[in-house]
């Protein structure tokens, strides 16, 4: 089984809506994997997935239930009509309603319980047999979201194009994931413009801008040491929303760009080295 | 730099501590691996005085306290382990008690010397590894073969992580990595690939810094070395009756083969785990079908009990549990190591009636089995009945040892030159099993004082807060001055 985080600097990049497309293809390409709402502080994926119109059987407990002691891992997993494709989802019900021992278990460094919480759920999906387990983590620095990067096979690194990226990802490199050692990190570059998928031509100024800023995070990822290596680009879709395009409009662009990027994820679990794509 | 940090109560830890997380939280991965706990961590804060201040007054309150309770819960001659031994050894707990003495002095003195030893051996310039030039000539007698030294380093593996024994056995392993080739290792007998190919996995794949040429062909000879060891295993008829054949594997290679299966863990990119799995699996109903009554293990044992049966013997258990305490990794529930401990007890009984036997000179044939129980065998006899907390058994087993050492001593210590490396690796293991000894026995040592110092430092706990909450109501209450 792969263990695979995604991770960004800051929100709203794309991640969730990467990794939920992610692992519904990845199902698709007959994998068994397990989706996880790693984001405590913001949970999404409910919402995300009952939106849509998979049929959901809902778990009995909330990962964060999970996370505290409350439950067992098997008791989180919520199957779908989809029968390789599986989902974690987290509230911050408990955060609201229980005491201050659980909110700083779970915002705390929590002395290596959340760790180890972690690391047996990821030993019951093997046991379970999946083949991807999908962790969509908080983003930025948090206790948390190292925890999820530190249990992982792999981190993918969620990134856009724009310039107030740049000097955050620089310090997230050289204070995080230059410091994460039997992981392997690669990057993911979210949202880039294409002149195509635009109404009206911009100026060139904007045009510029746009290529310096692709050009600056990729120098970013590749000084950086060790260098990140690019899996994917993915364009940015015009009017986006929170859906399982590879469910529901297969035919998109966004749906095909995801086809690619997990055939490129399904061969590297097989191979040693990730080769940048586009 | 607050966009990054943590907000809105999720924390992140300061930079100062940062990298000490993401190493921790590693090592304790790691550690749950192995079926371990994850270490604890603690950030860098500053503690509020108030707190610093109430500390320091129960830490002295308590100390006075805590003090007498620790003196007669020293382990000593007159509350030996041995006195706890269950009843089936009852008639030995009472010949021995007065002989048997304990003393964690004079085991960590044997430890100092065997290590000397080593380390005096090996010296700074790996001088067993390398041709030694005495006198102008090399003498190649010195140098250790290649599969002696991956046993080594298969040993030192096994140390506490980040100790300098750990720390040798990784350092040897990237440094002569380079010099192991797949064409060199297919070509010996399967149970020297099985040994090479738990040797090369000893240690995790970031822990060996290799070039990418270098790495790629480690990775190649593990690869190699694996499809041959499968491929081998998959066509074997017999599982364990010993033959001149090679290519059938007996009980001490599968051994080894369950110690490969756990050890894939450190080579994740390079092994199908869920093949891993199924194979250690199968292995192990193999063996669990021999435990069964009147299959390997004879319901009877013979006058002469140096060894139980040509299939199964004492090592070859004792060395099946610490395979298996391995394969926890990989595997959640192993039930044949409840037979295991069964049997282990069983043979306990019998052997420490025996008063285990022990070749009162050391030679180089501590590795065959034989009549007699050897060093290696004794060192086995430790490590496994630790890994079952059976403390008072693994204690009689050291002080045997100890006491041998003391009886034999100049004549154990003297080095024999056509033999040095296998001195060195049975030196080795031996200290292996001493240090594994003294933490299970440092632990359960420590759980009894806490045990029973906790309930005093308990009472002056409660004691100060029935103090401090009483006062500070009263200050509450008290009516404003006027």
């Amino acid at each position: 089984m792969e263990t695979i985080t995604f991770h960004s600097y800051r929100g709203g990049v794309g991640k969730t809506l990467l990794s939920v497309n992610t692992a519904f293809k990845l199902a698709e390409l007959g994998k068994k994997v397990c989706l996880v709402d790693f984001d405590l502080r913001a949970p999404s994926h409910r919402s995300f997935l009952f939106s849509s119109s998979l049929k959901i059987t809902p778990a009995k407990k909330s990962f964060t239930a999970f996370l505290v002691g409350i439950n067992g891992p098997a008791e989180v997993i919520a199957s779908t009509d989809k029968d390789k494709f599986f989902c974690v989802f987290s509230d911050i019900e408990i955060l609201q309603k229980k005491g201050s021992k659980v909110r700083s278990k779970l915002t705390q460094h929590s002395e290596g319980g959340i760790l180890g919480k972690l690391f047996e759920f990821i030993r019951y999906c093997e046991l379970q047999v999946f083949d991807y387990l999908i962790i969509d983590c908080m983003p930025g620095i948090t206790y948390r979201s190292l925890d999820a990067m530190v249990v992982s096979d792999k981190v993918m690194v969620v990134t856009r194009p724009v310039q107030s990226e740049i000097s955050g990802l620089s310090l997230v490199i050289s204070e995080c994931y230059s410091k994460l050692e039997g992981t392997q990190l690669f990057s993911i570059m979210n949202q880039v413009e294409n002149l195509k998928d635009l109404a009206q031509p911009p100026n060139g100024h904007d045009v510029n801008l746009a290529k310096e800023n692709v050009q600056n995070i990729m120098n970013c990822l590749q000084t950086s040491n060790p260098s990140i290596p690019l899996i994917h680009s993915f364009r940015r879709i015009p009017f986006v929303t929170e859906r399982i395009y590879v469910l529901e409009e297969k035919d998109h662009s966004f749906s095909k760009e995801i086809e690619v990027f997990c055939s490129k994820l399904v061969d590297s679990s097989n191979m040693r080295d990730l080769n940048e794509g586009n | 730099m607050r966009e990054i940090r943590g907000k809105q109560g999720f924390e992140a830890p300061p930079p100062q501590d940062l990298e000490n997380y993401l190493k921790q939280g590693r090592k304790s991965l790691n550690r749950m691996k192995e079926g371990k706990s994850p270490l604890k961590f603690r950030p860098r804060r500053s503690i509020s005085v108030k707190l610093v201040a109430i500390a320091v007054f129960i830490l002295i309150s308590s100390s006075l306290f805590i003090a007498a309770p620790l003196i007669s819960l020293n382990p000593s001659d007159n509350n030996s382990p041995i006195n706890n031994q269950t009843s089936t050894t009852t008639t030995i707990t009472q010949t021995t008690t007065t002989q048997i003495v304990i003393i964690n002095q004079d085991l960590r003195s044997i430890m100092i010397d065997l290590e000397d030893i080593l380390i005096q051996m090996i010296s700074e310039n790996h001088s067993l590894i390398t041709p030694v030039i005495l006198d102008g000539t090399i003498n190649l007698s010195h140098a250790i073969s290649e599969e002696d030294l991956l046993d080594f380093i298969w040993y030192l593996s096994q140390f506490d992580m980040d100790s300098d024994w750990w720390k040798l056995g990784k350092e040897l392993l990237t440094e002569r990595s380079n010099i192991w080739n797949e064409s060199t290792f297919l070509s010996y007998t399967i149970p020297f690939q099985l040994k090479t190919l738990r040797s090369l996995l000893a240690y995790p794949s970031y822990e060996i810094s290799l070039g990418i040429t270098d790495k790629t062909s480690f990775e190649n000879t593990c690869i190699a070395l694996w499809e041959n060891i499968t491929r081998t295993y998959s066509n074997i008829t017999h599982f364990i009756v010993p033959s001149e054949n090679d290519s059938i594997v007996i009980a001490e290679d599968q051994i080894v083969f369950l110690d490969i299966l756990a050890q894939t863990v450190n080579q994740q990119t390079l092994f199908n785990n869920t093949k891993v799995k199924s194979i250690a699996l199968e292995i192990i109903n193999k063996f669990s079908s021999l435990t069964a009554n009147g299959k390997g293990i004879p319901d009877s044992f013979a006058a002469n009990l140096s060894w139980l049966s040509p299939i199964f013997t004492y090592k070859d258990q004792g060395n099946l549990m610490l395979s298996l305490s391995r394969l926890t990794s990989l595997l959640t529930s192993i039930p044949i190591i409840e037979v295991l401990i069964l049997r282990l007890s069983e043979f306990n009984d019998i052997f420490l009636e025996e008063d285990w036997s022990v070749s009162s000179e050391y030679n180089d044939s501590s590795k065959t089995t034989d009549q007699e129980y050897f060093l290696t065998d004794h060192a086995i006899g430790v490590r496994a009945n630790t890994i079952l907390d059976k403390l008072n058994v693994a204690s009689y087993i050291v002080n045997m040892i100890r006491t041998k050492f003391e009886a034999s001593d100049s004549s154990y210590y003297s080095s024999i030159p056509d033999h040095q490396t296998q001195y060195l690796l049975d030196q080795l293991y031996l200290l292996l099993s001493f240090e594994e000894y003294l933490v299970l026995k440092t632990s359960i040592s420590q759980t009894g004082t806490v045990q029973s110092s906790a309930s005093f430092f308990g009472l002056i706990s409660i004691l100060s807060l029935l103090i401090i909450i009483p006062v500070k109501r009263k200050l509450k209450k008290s009516p404003p001055r006027k």
